[in-house]
C-alpha cells in the first residue's frame, strides 16, 4: 500500500536523454500502465522505480519519502520480469518463497505464506515442481506469486505477458487485473499492448521519446487524446488524419477536407483560414445516405479485411490514405467507391504544426 | 514434386543404420586404436612380468600390484600426489572462479584481460616451469629478491630444502598452468546466466553474498564439476613440473614420475604399467565422485 510520486525525473546514458523530466503521482492501490513503442523509455522508468537503473536527476518518492538512493532490496517492491525470471534450480514453492527465505522468515510461516498465495493462483499441484517443467502461463502465474507472497508495497510488472500465446494473454490479463483489485496494491505495469493498457488501468501514461504525451483514463485517451502521436497510438485501427483548412463563420467551425466540408467541434482558439489535422475514427465513420452535402467523406476502397465480426476497409479519400472499420454483415469490396459521415461530436481537431490537439 | 518428395521419404531403416554406422566408424577406430587398446594392452601387461632386460615373459597375477603396496617409494609419491591433488584444486577452483568472476564484472576490455588470462595455460608446462624454476631459484631468484626486499626473510633461501614448501611451490606452479581453464569455463558457465535473474535477486532482498551463495554458486554448479573433474585429473598425472623443478627427488615425486622411473629408468615395464593404472582408477573415482553428486544437485540441467 503505497502512493508513488515521480518529479522532474531524468536518466541519461552518457549523452544520450532516455527519460527527460517526466512527473507522475500514482494513488494507493492504483494500476497505472506505461505505454509506448519500444525505446520509449517506459521499461528504463520502470526500472528507475525498482531501483535496477541509476536516476540521473529529478526524485521517486513513496508515501512521501524519496527513495533515490535506497537499494532495490530495501524499497520493498516486487516486480514480475517478461522472462520471469524464476530460479532455474529452485521449485516453484522455493522461488515464491525465496524473499521470505532471504529475509528469515521462519520455515513454517513461509509456508504457509507460499501455500496460501500458490492456492489463489491454482498452482498447489506444482510447488514441487522445477520451473522448467511448468507451462508458460504457469511460469507466469509462478512469478506473480513470487511477488504477492511478499507483501509489498508496490508491483511492477514488465510486459508479463508478452510471451504468452494470444488466448492465454487474455486469460491472465483478466486475473492479474483481478487479483490486483483484491489486493489493493499500488500496481505499476508497462506494456506495449494498447488492449492491455486500456483494459487493465485505472488510467494510462503513454510516453514518447522519454516523455510523457498525455496522463488519462483509457476512456480519456481514447476520447480526447492530447495529440496527434497519443491520437493515433491508441485505437486499433489507428485514427484517420487529414490535411485541412479551418473555417469559421456566425454560425459554424468546419474544415475543409479535399473540398468537402466537415463540420467540427468548436475550436475557439484558431482563425479562418489555419491549416489544421482533422482526426477521424475508423469505427465512426458510417455509411451516408448521400453522397454529398456536410460531415461527407467520399472512399475510394483498394483492399478489404475481415475477422468476422468486423471488417477493416482500406483506400483513400482524395489521396491520402484511410480506413475504416464496419460490420461484419456489410457487403464491401475493392474498387467499391463509397460515401461516410461522421458524427460532429466524434471529430478531433488537431494543430497542424504542434499536433496539440485543438477542439475540446 | 514428385521427385522432391521420393527425397524426403525418411530411408529405409537399413540403409539409415548403415548411414550411422559410417558416421561413427571413425571415432570409432581412432577412439580403439588410441584409446582403448593400448588401455586393455597395458591392463593385460600389468599381470606378466614384461621386462626387456630379461628373456620371457611370466604371468605373474596381481604381483606387481602387491609389491606396489609395500614399495615405499610408490607410497610416498602417493601421499606427495594426493597434497599435490589437495591444493591444486583448491588454488585452480578458488582463484578461477574468483578470476571468472572480476571478468564477468569487467565490461571494459574483457577479450584483453582474457587473452592475458589465458597466457599461461597457453605456454608449454616445461617453458613454464622454467620460468618458475628461475623465480624460486636460491642465488637469483625474483621470490627471494621480493622477500628480501620486504624484509620478510633476512637471507636467502633454498626453497627445496623443506618438503613441504616444495610440494607447495610446485603446486603453485601447475596451479599457475591450469587455472586459466577454470576460469574459462566458470565464466562460461556465469555468462549463461541470465541477467534477469539477479535483477529478481536484488529486488526479493539478497546482498552480493546471498546474490552468490544462492544464485551464482548453484547455477554455476555444473561447469564447476566440469572444472573439478579437469583439475583433478591433471593434478593426478602431474609430471612436468616436479620434474624440471626438483628432478627425480623422492620428496615432490609423484606417482607418474614414479611410473616413469619404473618403466623406463628401472626397465620394470609391467610394474610401471600396474602403477599407472592404479593412478588412472584412482582419479577416475576422485573426479567420478564430484560429477555424480553436483549433477545430482542440480535438478535443473
Amino acid at each position: 500500500m503505497a502512493k508513488l510520486e515521480i518529479s522532474n525525473l531524468t536518466k541519461n546514458y552518457g549523452k544520450v536523454e532516455v527519460i527527460k523530466g517526466v512527473d507522475l503521482t500514482v494513488e494507493d492501490g492504483e494500476f497505472v500502465s506505461l505505454i509506448g513503442s519500444s525505446g520509449c523509455g517506459k521499461s528504463t522508468l520502470l526500472r528507475m522505480i525498482a531501483g535496477l537503473e541509476d536516476i540521473t536527476s529529478g526524485s521517486i518518492s513513496i508515501d512521501g519519502r524519496v527513495i533515490n538512493d535506497v537499494e532495490p532490496k530495501d524499497r520493498d517492491i516486487a516486480m514480475v520480469f517478461q522472462n520471469y525470471a524464476l530460479y532455474p534450480h529452485l521449485t516453484v514453492a522455493e522461488n515464491m518463497g525465496f524473499s521470505l527465505h532471504l529475509r528469515g522468515v521462519p520455515k513454517n510461516e513461509a509456508k504457509i505464506a507460499v501455500e496460501k498465495v500458490a492456492e489463489t493462483l491454482g498452482l498447489t499441484p506444482y510447488l514441487d515442481r522445477a520451473p522448467k517443467a511448468l507451462s508458460g502461463g504457469q511460469r507466469q502465474r509462478v512469478a506473480m506469486g513470487r511477488a504477492i507472497v511478499r507483501n509489498p508495497r508496490i508491483f511492477l510488472f514488465d510486459e508479463p505477458l508478452s510471451n504468452l500465446d494470444a488466448k492465454l494473454r487474455v486469460q491472465m490479463r483478466l486475473e492479474i487485473k483481478a487479483l490486483q483489485k483484491r489486493l489493493g496494491t499500488t500496481s505499476i505495469y508497462v506494456t506495449h499492448d494498447q488492449v492491455e493498457a486500456l483494459t487493465m488501468s485505472d488510467r494510462l501514461v503513454l510516453l514518447n521519446g522519454g516523455q510523457v504525451e498525455q496522463i488519462g483514463t483509457p476512456m480519456e485517451v481514447y476520447k480526447k487524446p492530447a495529440n496527434i502521436f497519443v491520437a493515433s497510438f491508441i485505437g486499433s485501427p489507428a485514427m484517420n488524419l487529414f490535411d485541412g483548412i479551418l473555417h469559421r463563420d456566425v454560425e459554424q467551425t468546419f474544415v475543409t477536407v479535399h473540398g468537402n466540408k466537415i463540420l467540427v467541434p468548436n475550436c475557439p482558439k484558431l482563425t479562418n483560414g489555419t491549416k489544421v489535422k482533422l482526426g477521424i475514427r475508423p469505427e465512426h465513420l458510417k455509411y451516408a445516405a448521400t453522397d454529398s452535402g456536410n460531415n461527407i467523406i467520399n472512399m475510394k476502397v483498394s483492399m478489404t479485411e475481415t475477422t468476422g465480426a468486423e471488417t477493416y476497409a482500406y483506400g483513400h479519400f482524395g489521396d491520402e490514405a484511410m480506413t475504416i472499420k464496419l460490420n461484419g454483415e456489410d457487403a464491401i469490396k475493392s474498387g467499391d467507391k463509397i460515401s461516410l459521415t461522421v458524427k460532429t461530436n466524434l471529430l478531433h481537431v488537431f494543430d497542424y504544426v504542434t499536433g496539440i490537439r485543438i477542439n475540446n | 514434386m514428385n521427385r522432391i518428395l521420393n527425397r524426403l521419404r525418411p530411408l529405409p531403416k537399413l540403409k539409415e543404420a548403415i548411414l550411422g554406422m559410417g558416421y561413427v566408424t571413425p571415432v570409432f577406430f581412432i577412439m580403439g586404436a588410441l584409446v582403448v587398446l593400448p588401455l586393455i594392452s597395458t591392463i593385460w601387461d600389468s599381470f606378466y612380468n614384461v621386462n626387456p632386460m630379461r628373456a620371457g615373459t611370466p604371468f605373474v597375477g596381481f604381483d606387481n600390484y602387491a609389491k606396489l603396496l609395500s614399495d615405499p617409494n610408490v607410497q610416498k609419491s602417493w601421499t606427495n600426489t594426493f597434497i599435490y591433488v589437495a591444493i591444486t584444486v583448491i588454488l585452480e577452483t578458488v582463484l578461477g572462479v574468483g578470476a571468472a568472476l572480476l571478468l564477468n564484472k569487467v565490461k571494459f576490455g574483457r577479450s584483453w584481460l582474457l587473452a592475458a588470462l589465458i597466457l599461461p595455460w597457453c605456454l608449454p608446462p616445461v617453458v613454464n616451469a622454467v620460468v618458475w624454476m628461475w623465480i624460486y631459484n636460491p642465488s637469483y631468484g625474483v621470490l627471494n629478491g621480493v622477500l628480501l626486499s620486504l624484509g620478510l626473510i633476512e637471507e636467502n633461501r633454498v626453497w627445496f630444502n623443506d618438503q613441504f614448501t616444495a610440494l607447495f611451490l610446485i603446486s603453485i606452479v601447475h596451479a599457475w598452468r591450469m587455472m586459466p581453464l577454470t576460469a574459462i569455463i566458470i565464466l562460461a558457465a556465469l555468462q549463461a546466466i541470465p541477467k534477469d535473474l539477479y535483477e529478481a535477486a536484488k529486488l526479493d532482498g539478497a546482498g552480493p553474498i546471498k546474490m552468490f551463495r544462492k544464485v551464482t554458486l548453484p547455477l554455476i554448479s555444473g561447469g564447476l564439476a566440469i572444472a573439478l573433474s579437469q583439475s583433478t585429473v591433471f593434478a593426478f598425472n602431474l609430471f612436468d613440473e616436479a620434474w624440471i623443478l626438483n628432478g627425480a627427488g623422492l620428496d615432490t615425486r609423484t606417482v607418474m614420475i614414479q611410473v616413469y622411473m619404473s618403466a623406463f629408468q628401472n626397465l620394470k615395464f609391467s610394474y610401471g604399467m600396474a602403477l599407472s593404472i592404479l593412478a588412472m582408477l584412482a582419479s577416475l573415482i576422485v573426479s567420478a565422485v564430484y560429477v555424480l553428486r553436483i549433477y545430482r544437485e542440480t535438478r535443473f540441467d
